[in-house]
């Protein structure tokens, strides 16, 4: 037999927690919050981890394969 | 190899490049989502990607012949794409939505200066390969490791894993040009009610 919630306490214990970021951020969360501290952080790295990439592709692709 | 040849050989070797990469890039997402270990499910596969990919550069720089030259290229786009898929999921994993297109602004100024700033490293560098192949190996590295290391990610060790559904992967390869809202036919379609 299933047994189903009545109180609003129960409710809201099964209520899932949202999951924070490492930067302390909830990833679903739909507010547009300032970026500064960590998350600013990962911005800039977000950033350069694509720059690292594409650089290398640039450079390979275009001129360095010695073909 | 043959000078004449030149223009094949580029289409034929960057082609297989090409599907390599665009085989890996789902396959690494995929494995990552899987990943569990202190560092977090993504930066193991960011680092380990950047290290296949300098490694391969740096032999890739003295290759010769068109196979090794063929091989070495594969092996860079494929660890490039190790690297990249799973560094593109940090975004849905860790940035609130309200700002994720603030970090995509940040990925494609990324693709803009690196695309271009690469021509432009390629041609300084292209009477010395093998310093233009060992360049971009350290800096694929640093920013690799700058990534993982400046924003670490959770310890997942305790979260269970989702199951692994080849065939609903297998079929995220296929979009239907038909049911897509946004494909030409399907808007044209639209208008013509």
């Amino acid at each position: 037999m299933s047994v189903v919630p009545h109180s609003s306490e129960t409710v809201t214990a099964q209520l899932p927690t949202p999951r924070l970021s490492p930067e302390g951020h909830d990833p679903q969360s739909t507010e547009r919050i300032p970026v500064s501290g960590p998350l600013r952080r990962l911005l800039v790295w977000y950033g350069v981890a694509s720059l690292g990439v594409y650089l290398a592709l640039g450079a390979v692709n275009s001129v360095l394969l010695p073909l | 190899m043959d000078p004449a040849q030149k223009a094949a050989n580029l289409a034929i070797v960057t082609a297989v490049g090409a599907v390599g990469g665009m085989i890996a890039q789902p396959i690494a997402g995929l494995l990552s989502d899987r990943t569990r270990t202190r560092w977090g499910r993504r930066a193991p596969w960011i680092f380990a990607g950047a290290l296949l990919a300098a490694g391969g550069m740096v032999v890739l720089g003295g290759m010769t012949g068109l196979v090794g030259i063929g091989a070495l290229y594969l092996l860079v786009m494929v660890a490039l794409n190790i690297y990249f898929s799973p560094k593109a999921a940090v975004m849905p994993d860790r940035v609130p939505r309200g700002v994720r297109g603030l970090f995509s602004a940040s990925g494609g100024l990324g693709v803009l200066v690196g695309i271009t700033g690469g021509m432009g490293l390629g041609a300084v560098l292209s009477g010395t390969p093998a310093v233009g192949y060992t360049v971009l190996a350290v800096v694929i590295v640093l920013a690799a490791g700058g990534f993982a290391l400046f924003n670490p990610d959770h310890d997942n060790r305790g979260e269970p894993r989702p199951p692994l559904q080849w065939t609903a992967f297998l079929r995220t390869f296929w979009v239907s040009p038909g049911g897509t809202p946004t494909s030409p036919g399907a808007s044209s379609a639209g208008c013509s009610r």
